[in-house]
């Protein structure tokens, strides 16, 4: 097959090879379009909506959605009333909360929060992890030595609990310092994969080649290391979005994330479970934001676990 | 074997050493703090309160006794409740938290071993997929979510169990049964990772050729997999205990949340909220201590399952 003049078929870059693997993975990529549509959404819908995020109607406060039938709402086990104004109809998709806020609204607009903490902590974390493995790997020695033994005493500090303690130190607690908390303290477990890759990639021949030409060792890093270090790299960020998303929620949940008028899906479930009283069992307030919350981490699961396996040298 | 465990003792002896650390630290230096941001008062005022937090004598005489004091069991004053002592409020959410933490931990390993040995024995059949399932949901209900909507589901829709609160007493079975929500709801992703765990660690024991022996020789299937896959295929699970106890310890801050349990998870988090830096110090030193003790209990466990690590 194999022809002598410049015959030869065009040649695929390992990250072609990976996204033509990834294509054929049907659950991720359903999931990646899936992603797609609940970003847009949460970027798109506080725009387009009728109603504004934290506009309060008096009217229709913890009002049920409004395709809930009226058999439904006169059932024994979902007390709840909703008024049958006729110059002022319910509008609301899926209701309202505890002030009369419209939920559909701020399901999307507290997905946008969750999400853009999501990316820009992992973002954070992504460039320190690969700063601090890449300069670890080079240096070696005593460096290297120090630098790993300072992450394995972060690895035994518990994560939440120095993130809680930061966010409790700062008193005003936006999603700048949320994100930033959350970006700071994890990309531990990335210096090391990339520290493990860079040690390996750096004894090749082409590295040995390049540095015989006299190339810079920055230069090196950024030339040579990091684009072969970028399928991990790729994988192991996409599997860090859901585990930050869930941070935020944890810590917007138990009221040290994200802070009101700002909303989040986390903040939106704590609303939702506080709604939860015998009088009225406002249901869809926890529901839709945790539906949203689930589908999310699910969608952002599988497309790590495909990016994983499209990535994954052992199984080609 | 003693060599490791020595080792790993030193370095949780360490871990705490350096926790403790950064809890003075912050403490005396974190903004909004009583301490160093206290509201005008009279000067005699101030200088009590300085004599009583030990603020008028050098910063390392106040490290030394701060250290000496969490050696010998003394958590230091809290800063919010003026007139308690951070032991007077650790202690008795302590041992409500233990209990909870304990009933996560058997919860997740009852169900979670059960389960995948289930799915193991009927690979790629419907209890395999019921694992399958109930794993993906570990991963994308996370445990503030599942909490509200037990209690939606079981304590509104139908009124099985009480939505919030802890067993008054031990013996009555009507209040013990308040458990049972709190404890699930700590233990589902626990659940999801055990059974996968055990699951995949039972297919590959049981292709072994010791098993086949056991087989031959016309040992009953119950025994072959309990008595001889179960004690190789487990090892990943004993691993997995480790961890698991740092993991449930955050969970039980939202599970206590959830369903209102007087834990040390609710005095964190309020401590947390009120500035409350010697009581945040006091809650985090316990949790560390009994992460790390319980992860050195799990390696001792590991070493008794299999030999092979006591050699190392």
């Amino acid at each position: 097959m194999s022809s002598p003049s410049g015959l030869l078929p065009p040649g695929r870059t390992p990250m072609e090879l990976a996204f033509r693997r990834f294509r054929k993975n049907r659950k991720a990529v359903v999931s990646f379009f899936l992603l797609v549509a609940v970003g847009f959404g949460t970027v798109a819908v506080p725009f387009l909506a009728t109603h504004e995020f934290d506009r309060q109607d008096y009217d229709y406060v913890r009002s049920a959605p409004l395709w809930v039938g009226e058999d439904a709402l006169q059932s024994a086990l979902l007390v709840v009333e909703n008024k049958r104004l006729p110059d002022h109809p319910n509008t609301f998709w899926m209701g309202t909360d505890a002030v009369g806020r419209d939920l559909f609204v701020r399901v999307f607009k507290g997905g946008r929060i969750s999400f853009a903490v999501g990316l820009l902590a992992t973002a954070v974390s992504v460039l320190i992890g690969i700063a601090y493995g890449s300069i670890s790997a080079f240096a070696g020695g005593k460096t290297d030595l120090v630098m790993m033994r300072f992450v394995d005493i972060l690895y035994g500090l518990p994560y939440m609990f120095i993130v809680i303690i930061a966010m409790a130190i700062f008193e005003s607690r936006s999603f700048l310092l949320v994100f930033l908390v959350l970006g700071l303290f994890g990309w531990m477990t990335l210096s090391r994969i990339v520290r493990g890759q860079v040690l390996s990639l750096k004894e090749r021949e082409f590295v040995e080649a390049a540095r015989a030409l006299g190339v810079s060792t920055p230069a090196i890093i950024m030339r040579h290391i990091i684009p072969n270090i970028l399928g991990p790299v790729i994988v192991y960020a996409t599997l860090t979005v859901p585990s930050i998303m869930l941070s935020e929620s944890f810590l917007s949940f138990l009221g040290l994330g994200i802070s009101e008028p700002e909303t989040s899906w986390g903040v939106l479930i704590n609303e939702g479970a506080r709604a939860l009283s015998p009088l009225k069992v406002a249901w869809w307030l926890v529901t839709f934001p945790g539906v949203f919350l689930a589908l999310t981490l699910f969608c952002l699961n599988s497309v790590g676990d495909g990016l994983r396996d499209a990535f994954d040298v052992q199984q080609r | 074997m003693t060599g490791f465990l020595l080792r790993r003792a030193v370095a949780g002896v360490l871990t705490l050493f350096v926790i403790a650390t950064l809890c003075f630290l912050i403490s005396r230096f974190a903004p909004g703090s009583p301490i160093t941001s206290e509201k005008q008062h009279l000067p005699e005022v101030k200088a009590n309160i300085e004599r009583h937090y030990w603020l008028d004598r050098p910063l390392y005489v106040q490290y030394g006794r701060t250290l000496l004091g969490y050696f010998r069991g003394d958590l230091g004053p809290s800063f919010y409740y003026r007139d308690r002592t951070v032991n007077d409020l650790v202690w008795p959410a302590f041992r409500v938290s233990i209990v909870l933490g304990c009933a996560g931990f058997v919860v997740a390993v009852l169900l979670g071993v059960p389960l995948g040995l289930l799915s193991a024995a009927c690979q790629n059949r419907w209890p395999d997929y019921l694992s399958m399932s109930v794993a993906i949901g570990g991963i994308c209900i996370p445990n503030f979510l599942l909490g509200p909507l037990l209690v939606l589901a079981f304590c509104f829709l139908f009124s099985w169990f009480e939505p919030a609160g802890w067993p008054a007493s031990w013996t009555d079975l009507g209040e013990l049964k308040r458990l049972l929500l709190p404890s699930f709801t700590l233990a589902f992703i626990h659940v999801a990772y055990i059974s996968r765990l055990t699951r995949a660690g039972m297919l590959d024991v049981m292709n072994k050729d010791y098993i086949r022996t056991a087989r031959a020789k016309g040992l009953a299937e119950p025994a072959v997999v309990l008595k001889h896959g179960l004690k190789n295929g487990i090892t990943p699970v004993v691993s997995y205990l480790g961890p698991m106890t740092a993991l449930i310890v955050t969970g039980s801050i939202v599970v206590e949340k959830v369903f209102d349990i007087p834990g040390l998870g609710q005095h964190f988090v309020k401590a947390a909220l009120n500035r409350d830096y010697g009581l945040v110090m006091g809650t985090v030193l316990v949790y560390s201590t009994l992460v790390i003790v319980f992860n050195l209990a799990v390696d001792i466990l590991y070493g008794i399952l299999d030999p092979r690590v006591r050699i190392q």
